[in-house]
């Protein structure tokens, strides 16, 4: 079974740790070099988000992120207490094609995670977020 | 993240090596603000030994790309690697900068 567990607390400096454990699970299980990008880059935006605004206390919380492989697919569960949002309802618009002068500077980290995910869902429930993300490997 | 430079003429080359995330983009982004400052408007970007970057890192390129244009200045980036030119596709920036293959190349924008 490929899984792994990776329980963080809300804070930026987790990052860290977060690479350095995906790091080791696709070391273990000699998976592509390109999904490790992938998922380090899909999983920083996501956290992010939910340390920079899913908090309104200053109270320590704690955010669940699995990951599992089944043949060749990557399932990555991202889960927290945080207020509810649901970041897949999120749109970039037109913002991509606008010319240089015109470009809002941020704006782009769940634009990368849909894009590079293949399949999407969120739930709310019990006062969590769930998302769960798929990706073929 | 390390971060290095060296001045060719009137170009400035700042290299990037490790991880430009979350947690270190505004050390980049306060020393390009200070080159800048400084009177630098010519820059070169090296991203060969730039292995990762999230949408904090793409921030601060655009940032930069803006402010260096509203000194009439020029910027170009060279060597990303396969999988950050890919982000760069996905974030449509790959319209808005010089892009070079290495710092030689990134030299004949100037």
């Amino acid at each position: 079974m490929k899984n792994c567990q990776i329980q963080v607390k809300n804070v930026i400096t987790e990052l860290e740790n977060i690479s350095g454990k995906l790091e080791n699970f696709w070391e273990t299980h000699s998976l592509p070099a390109r999904s490790l990008f992938e998922t380090n880059l899909v999983v920083e935006e996501l956290f992010t988000n939910i340390v920079f605004y899913g908090y309104t206390d200053q109270a320590e919380h704690h955010i669940m992120i699995d990951l599992c492989v089944v043949d060749s697919e990557l399932i990555i569960k991202i889960e927290d207490d945080a207020i509810a949002f649901n970041p897949l309802e999120k749109e970039v618009g037109d913002e991509l094609v606008k010319p240089v002068e015109d470009r809002q500077i941020g704006g782009l980290g769940i634009h990368l995670v849909k894009t590079l995910m293949d399949k999407a869902e969120y739930l709310r429930k019990d006062g969590r977020n769930i998302l769960t993300l798929h990706k073929n490997l | 993240m390390k971060l290095s430079e060296q001045k060719h003429g009137q170009v400035m080359v700042i290299s990037i090596a490790g991880r430009l995330d979350t947690t270190n983009f505004q050390e980049l982004e306060s020393r390009l603000v200070q080159l800048i400052d400084q009177g630098e408007k010519f820059l070169v970007i090296n991203c060969e030994n730039l292995e990762y970057i999230s949408s904090s890192g793409l921030r601060v390129f655009l940032f930069t790309l803006k402010k260096v244009g509203q000194q009439k200045g020029k910027m170009a980036l060279c060597g990303l690697n396969s999988n950050i030119s890919e982000i760069f596709t996905i974030a449509g920036f790959s319209s808005y900068f010089n892009l070079a293959k290495d710092e030689a190349e990134a030299m004949t924008f100037f």
